[in-house]
């Protein structure tokens, strides 16, 4: 379905113009089709395996993460904030966070503009700005579910490496299931998806890779875990682009305060259903 | 700008936002929507604002600081939220109420959440509406909210119980000197019980005078009471029974036959047929007092009561250091013993007793004794201390004013919030943060409102300042010990 709807973005003067600034078809946006084959535990004997040695190229890391938060109704629309923020670490070791946003969007209450739009579309935007910044590099992104198609416009030569935090099963402390305990990478023929663990004794993680030009896993993962320190097997730039892009509750009162002052919108905070209907305890 | 939070008890909360520039002791005032009544608060605590997700942002905060930053925010947001971070909820204390352009003390309203306003006042701003009028306004320091003068009325510490407490080195000589300055410069007459010798004023100035006891301050034996020099025998210098009895007896004799002096007691004891270890006890004891030159057979160099009965404004310090404690309690006793006698024949007009760590040469039931009677004699009393339980709780009890410097000790600041005027969160949040020359004053002197002040120091007076030995040194070149 797909129709034509005014969305309005918020305070965003002098910071970006986001691509859906007007007119904005609507459609669903990705939500993680081509993962049918993805690796699971049972794959383990059929699935190819490789120790990453220590010997990987260091190049620079870029990762990029977004966060959303529903801010609330208010004179027929729904406002919804969303901030992205891309971690760029350099083969010398040196971080750089660039933040945009919060911004946020104004969209019709009867649209089908679902919630976490404002978020895809300010994450497609973080991202390429991701790949003009390290186009030699590894692009990092949270999370495996991004179609194969978004990313085709992409003329950098970046790896992207897409990590889920949704952490297959680890086994009897970390290492059942045949997981080697060393950092290694399991990959599933002609498929991007892998099982990779990226320092020794950190969490094994559902990984994805994409590129322009034929790659080996195990030499991107490896140069991966070169460049960038990890804690508990999880990126330290991913770790940060989260902890940047979070839209905080003080940083979500503050977006609402300067709606109002702005705008003139008084916003009514979003009815909780669950806590209404089943009371904050067990909601 | 402030609203309204919450009240419990007799505390409010009160957000400011943005923050400002609040600081313990401010004054706020409560209006309560267009009535003509308002609520007078002062702040005893301030702290941040619980807002969700704090942590995490002082967290990310110190993140931050590791990585180069660049920020693509709207301006407007980032201001509010740095505002609501830094926001600050002010808990405040009622002190009364302004009605009808007049302050009471009773606050026994609540006003209307929704339309009250909170603004801030000053101290002058509410003393303007109490209408008491000064009769002898004296700036005794400088107020810590808007760096405006706090003029007391010296008039209010005439019949008064006073306390200046405080550890050492906050400030309380200086302002016992500028009081005791005010004093003399108006006319009143002062007496200091100076144990470290320090109210000596820069250039000489004849309303103060110092009393150097064996010096210049003597007493005539003669004119002793009997009761006295006998309680300076048995109390202070542990004089047994039968050698009290003895000498009662021959001061008696010698104080019928008009013969009482030093060299007749000595000789009275000699030819007296007495047992030896009495005649050795007493002798020995006369030895000492005659030596101390306190009590002389000589009628006395200054008169205490006859200084005091001088016109114009004086002050007699009484100097104590080095004096031996049974000297110190001796001359005390003999001073106020004058003073008292000369009060109740009605010779003496009423004076100010300043007594510093009164309980090292007196007794407590001496002093509550005198804070009895001071009202009826005409003493208005001002305690100076260092060790706030040193004096009792009868003394505290009576106290119209209190001056309080910095305390840190918990167990002093426990022990002054049971016995002060000012509930014990007030005292704690202001007294314990207090720095050098600055303190609390509650009761009386400030209209019973808890009043920060910076005390200003007087440069009439010479002695008491701490004497330091690196501070002197630092002034000079070091001698480097580094070789070459």
């Amino acid at each position: 379905m797909t129709r034509h709807t005014q969305v309005e973005v918020l305070l965003s003067e002098r910071i970006i113009n986001l691509p859906f600034g007007s007119q904005v078809h609507e459609e669903e946006h990705p939500d993680g089709h081509g993962l049918s084959d993805q690796i699971t535990t049972d794959d383990v004997e059929t699935c190819e395996v490789a120790l990453l040695g220590g010997s990987g190229r260091k190049v620079p890391v870029a990762a990029v993460d977004c966060s959303n938060v529903h801010l609330g109704f208010g004179g027929g629309f729904s406002y919804e904030a969303a901030r992205a923020s891309i971690v760029t670490r350099s083969a010398a070791g040196d971080t750089h966070v660039t933040r945009i946003g919060p911004l946020v969007a104004k969209l019709p209450t009867d649209s089908v503009l679902s919630q976490g739009y404002i978020l895809y579309a300010l994450e497609s935007f973080a991202q390429e700005l991701a790949f003009d910044q390290v186009r030699e590099g590894i692009v990092l992104l949270d999370g495996i579910a991004l179609a194969d198609g978004a990313l085709h416009q992409v003329s950098s030569r970046a790896k992207v490496v897409g990590l889920s935090k949704t952490v297959p099963p680890q086994g009897v402390h970390g290492n059942g299931f045949g997981f080697p305990s060393e950092p290694f990478v399991m990959t599933k023929r002609h498929s991007n998806l892998c099982l990779v663990r990226l320092s020794r004794g950190g969490f094994v993680l559902r990984g994805r890779v994409w590129s322009r030009r034929s790659t080996d896993m195990p030499s991107v993962f490896s140069s991966l875990s070169a460049s960038d320190a990890s804690d508990m097997g999880y990126p330290d730039t991913l770790r940060l682009a989260h902890m940047f892009s979070k839209i905080l509750p003080t940083e979500a009162i503050s977006a609402r305060i300067a709606i109002t002052e702005k705008h003139g919108v008084r916003l009514s905070e979003p009815l909780d259903g669950r806590k209404l209907l089943l009371g904050s305890m067990w909601a | 700008m402030f609203y309204l939070l919450s009240r419990f008890g007799e505390d409010y909360e009160v957000l400011e936002l943005p923050a400002g520039r609040s600081h313990v002791g401010d004054f706020l005032a409560l209006k309560d929507g267009n009535d003509d009544r308002s609520l007078v608060l002062q702040v005893v605590h301030i702290s941040y604002l619980k807002v969700p997700g704090e942590l995490e942002e002082i967290i990310r905060m110190a993140r931050a600081s590791n990585v180069l930053m660049d920020s693509q925010s709207d301006e407007l947001f980032e201001q509010i939220r740095e505002e609501v971070m830094n926001s600050k909820v002010l808990r405040c204390k009622v002190r009364g109420s302004v009605m009808d352009s007049s302050f009471t003390g009773n606050a026994l309203w609540a006003p209307s959440r929704m339309s009250a306003t909170l603004v801030r006042t000053t101290l002058r701003e509410i003393r303007r509406t109490v209408s008491e009028e000064q009769m002898i306004p004296f700036p005794v320091g400088v107020l810590l909210d808007d760096g405006s003068d706090l003029v007391i009325d010296l008039a209010d510490l005439d019949g008064s119980l006073t306390l200046i407490l405080g550890r050492k080195g906050a400030g309380k000589s200086t302002l016992a000197k500028s009081l005791i300055r005010g004093l003399a410069e108006n006319g009143a007459k002062s007496v200091v019980l100076d144990i470290n010798n320090e109210y000596m004023p820069s250039s000489k100035d004849s309303k103060f005078v110092q009393l150097d006891p064996g010096r210049n301050l003597t007493f005539e034996l003669r004119l002793m009471p009997k009761a006295v020099f006998l309680s300076l025998l048995e109390d202070l210098m542990d004089l047994p029974q039968t050698s009290m009895l003895e000498i009662s007896r021959v001061w008696d004799r010698l104080e019928a036959s008009g013969r009482l002096s030093f060299g007749g007691l000595r000789k009275e004891i000699i030819f007296t047929k007495m047992n030896d270890y009495v005649k050795d006890a007493l002798t020995r004891r006369l030895e000492v007092i005659a030596n101390s030159g306190i009590i002389t057979d000589s009628p006395a160099r200054i008169g205490v009561v006859s200084e005091l009965q001088r016109s114009g404004g004086r002050c007699l310090s009484i100097f104590l250091r080095g004096l031996p404690s049974m000297f110190k309690k001796l001359v005390i006793e003999l001073v106020m013993k004058n003073i008292v006698q000369a009060m109740e024949r009605g010779a003496l007009e009423p004076i100010f007793l300043f007594a510093e760590e009164a309980h090292i040469y007196q007794g407590m039931s001496f002093w509550e004794d005198l804070v009895t009677r001071m009202r009826h004699l005409g003493v208005s009393l001002v305690f100076v201390t260092n060790e706030p339980n040193s004096l009792s709780n009868f003394i505290y009890r009576q106290a119209d004013s209190t001056f309080l410097f910095n305390y840190s000790n918990d167990s002093d600041l426990g022990f002054l919030a049971r016995v002060t005027q000012v509930d014990s969160e007030s005292l704690t949040s202001f007294v314990r943060g207090l720095p050098e020359l600055c303190c609390l004053a509650v009761g009386k002197v400030c209209s019973n409102l808890p009043v920060l002040f910076r005390v200003r120091q007087d440069e009439q007076f010479v002695g008491g300042g701490t004497k330091l030995f690196f501070r002197g040194r630092l002034a000079q070149p070091l001698k480097s010990s580094m070789p070459g």
